[in-house]
């Protein structure tokens, strides 16, 4: 017996060992990619692999000369399971890189994590604005958006063109739709609007949201109800607020992944023509666009979402950013800067570049409506462009760094109790008509 | 206000009736077995997403019901003539086999089914929306809270009306006794999990047609189903009921004006009886 154990021992050791070697093989780099692949947000941790694997494949898994591989974790949209599975990529697997995230507490808590382990943290679809700004370090390249960044431009458009004034909010609890409300909130005061009354409900563990419903007030004038959440949960909302023939009385405007794919096929009809704001929008007609599509559906057998493009994207970045170093990884801080260099005008959801400071996408942002295709499928269609869109939108960097991070109370609800200066921008954006 | 009152009491009775089937499966299971089964949130989640199936592909909803609420009841059968049959009196082998269950059922449904939130597409002439009161309501909610009213009442006649029931009954009352009375404990035990199986079917059904089934929901249905039997004494029907109400109205109720601590709130009561009174609302002494 004693023998055996030694035996196996041994070969245990011996084939460690023989594991290790491989790690650290020469020809190979490693990509971590922690994602929710399961929860309420499941289907967004599904898109961003999708996406992902899409930009590996096209590359065929090989940047350089090197082989790509790529360790997928799951954290079950839990944040301390997040910085486990980051813990284990970077101390058992070795990584290079550190991608995926999909959401906003999840990106915050494994980047927090990752703050002094010197290697490159990409976060796709994970969009609190802190994580390229407040809490930023410089091994962090974001390619995609923050929260505020499309609520800005929508809330504007909402107060300034079509003269609302009043907006009663309702959002899931968490930092992202903070984030996505106040850019809203900023947006839609700075056009003029006067009021956003806001309502925070768990995330997830609501399932019966028919009692906040009734709770909405009809005969205090709102302007729109807006539904601040995304996933399973705004399936249920959407579809309750419809049956309880509140669609009626109050219009319903989403924040950016409310009415995204594939969640807007689950909901019902009546839906069509509720506006949200996003930087990807359906009915793209650019070359770039209609390629990925089709690359997409080729290969996934479904259309493609904000969360996928963002992933595919990212990834292709990653890629790039590899090969221009020429497949050497080694130097952490010199393969950040070959990213922030990367050439993204050929992006799929439009031209990208990199605020070389926060590292943070400057990017179209399309206000976007919810139509029917002749297939009676729901997707959203394109209404207006803003070009050029960065973090801090049209305000000045060092007055908005200068605010309290987005939370639940802040900012606060009414236009009076928000800074003056915060009313006022350096720039105006221009609304181009979808498609120019 | 006064339409307000009344929708936000409608939901919680809604509420209820879903709490009420998902609940009573639990609880007789526990009651009688003793067994805590921890893949009741799966079985409700993979009923469901059966369901889903049959209504996609045959339209009809009826058909949905019977097929999902019957396949997970075979299941449930299966599970206990197999597996939970060997590991019994064991509360640890029990406990992890049912959890096993559990992530089993949740991979293989993400595997079939994806990770997008499904539901169940309802006929218009089952949901028609009912004018009541001065207010407008979704029809479904009346049928389920109809159901659910069906469903208690059924599971009393068969408890307290039926040899069959009394046999439950003495099995859950002294197993031993009855077991040396001549009643076959081994087939009561069967019947009581398919029949709970059966029941959180049911419940998937009904939970995915008004709500919605994506991965995960396993566990918060998990979580509920035992705040509901803690809350109302573990093997009591009449205890079900009464939590199940208790827990629909401080839902609604909680969302209504206090939303951000709506799920918090559902566990005060539970807390509360288990400080003064641990057997629960209705339960016996263990």
């Amino acid at each position: 017996m004693r023998s055996l154990i030694k035996k196996l021992s041994v070969s245990l050791a011996a084939s460690l060992v023989i594991l290790t070697n491989v790690q650290a093989a020469d020809d190979q780099l490693k990509v971590g990619f922690i994602s929710a692949f399961t929860g309420v947000f499941s289907s967004f941790g599904q898109q961003q692999k999708e996406g992902a694997v899409l930009a590996l494949e096209e590359a065929n898994y090989t940047v350089a000369g090197k082989k790509v591989d790529v360790v997928y974790e799951d954290d079950q949209l839990d944040n301390e399971q997040a910085v486990t599975k980051a813990k284990k990529l970077v101390v058992q697997d070795k990584i290079d890189i550190l991608t995926g995230l999909v959401s906003g507490d999840e990106g915050l808590s494994v980047g927090d994590y990752m703050k002094d382990k010197n290697i490159p943290v990409i976060p796709m679809y994970s969009a609190s604005e802190d994580m390229t700004m407040r809490a930023f370090y410089p091994m962090i390249v974001r390619a995609t958006w923050t929260g505020a960044q499309s609520m800005d431009v929508f809330g504007y458009w909402l107060a300034k063109v079509k003269g609302w004034k009043k907006i009663y909010a309702i959002g899931q609890d968490y930092s992202y739709p903070y984030n996505q409300g106040g850019g809203f909130k900023r947006g839609f005061f700075r056009g003029g609007g006067t009021e956003v009354t806001t309502v925070w409900h768990p995330v997830g563990t609501t399932s019966d949201f028919s009692s906040i419903i009734a709770s909405i007030p009809t005969d205090q004038s709102y302007n729109a109800v807006l539904y601040n959440g995304s996933g399973g949960d705004a399936v249920n909302f959407v579809k309750q607020y419809v049956e309880l023939g509140m669609l009626k009385k109050i219009p319903l405007i989403g924040q950016s992944n409310t009415f995204e794919k594939p969640d807007v096929e689950s909901m019902p009809e009546d839906v069509v023509g509720s506006l949200s704001p996003h930087h990807t929008a359906d009915d793209l007609a650019t070359p770039a666009w209609t390629k990925f599509k089709n690359a997409y559906q080729k290969r996934w057998g479904h259309d493609p979402s904000a969360a996928s493009e963002f992933a595919y994207s990212s990834m292709r970045l990653i890629l790039r950013a590899i090969e221009a170093r020429k497949g050497d990884v080694s130097d952490k801080a010199a393969l950040v800067t070959a990213m922030t260099h990367v050439d993204m005008s050929d992006d799929p959801r439009g031209p990208v570049s990199l605020d070389p400071q926060f590292h943070s996408a400057i990017e179209n942002v399309y206000i976007r409506e919810v139509a029917k295709d002749d297939k009676g499928q729901l997707y959203n269609k394109g209404l207006w462009t803003v070009k050029n869109v960065g973090q801090f939108g049209p305000y000045d960097p060092q007055l908005y760094l200068k605010q309290p991070s987005d939370s639940g109370s802040y900012p606060p609800d009414q236009r009076s109790a928000l800074p003056p200066d915060m009313l006022q921008a350096g720039s105006e954006y221009q609304y181009v008509p979808f498609g120019q | 206000m006064y339409t307000k009152f009344l929708i936000l009491i409608l939901n919680g009775l809604t509420q209820a009736a879903i709490f009420f089937v998902l609940g009573s499966g639990l609880t007789l299971a526990f009651g009688l077995m003793r067994v805590m089964n921890l893949s009741h949130g799966a079985f409700y989640l993979l009923g469901g997403y059966i369901g889903y199936s049959v209504v996609h592909a045959t339209h009809n909803w009826p058909l949905a019901l019977v097929a999902g609420s019957l396949s997970i009841a075979l299941l449930g059968f299966l599970f206990e003539r197999t597996m939970l049959v060997r590991v019994r009196g064991g509360d640890l082998p029990e406990t992890l086999l049912t959890i096993a269950l559990s992530m089993i059922i949740a991979d293989v449904s993400l595997a079939i089914w994806g990770g997008h939130p499904l539901t169940l597409n309802l006929p218009a002439y089952l949901n028609p929306p009912i004018r009541i009161l001065g207010i407008t309501y979704p029809g479904f909610r009346f049928i389920l809270m109809g159901l659910s009213v069906l469903i208690a009442f059924s599971l009393w006649l068969i408890l307290y009306r039926t040899k069959l029931g009394a046999s439950v009954r003495a099995g859950v009352d002294d197993r031993e006794t009855a077991s040396a009375l001549g009643v076959n404990v081994d087939k009561i035990y069967s019947f009581v999990f398919a029949l709970s199986a059966l029941l959180v079917g049911v419940a998937g059904v009904l939970g995915g047609s008004y709500l919605q089934l994506s991965p995960g929901s396993d566990t918060t249905i998990l979580t509920y189903s035992l705040v509901i039997i803690i809350l109302g004494g573990m093997g009591s029907l009449l205890g079900t009921v009464v939590s199940s109400l208790i827990l629909g109205q401080l839902l609604s109720f909680g969302l209504a004006y206090a939303p951000q601590y709506s799920y918090f709130l559902i566990f005060v009561p539970m807390g509360v009886v288990l400080a003064i009174r641990p057997q629960g609302l209705f339960g016996r002494q263990v």
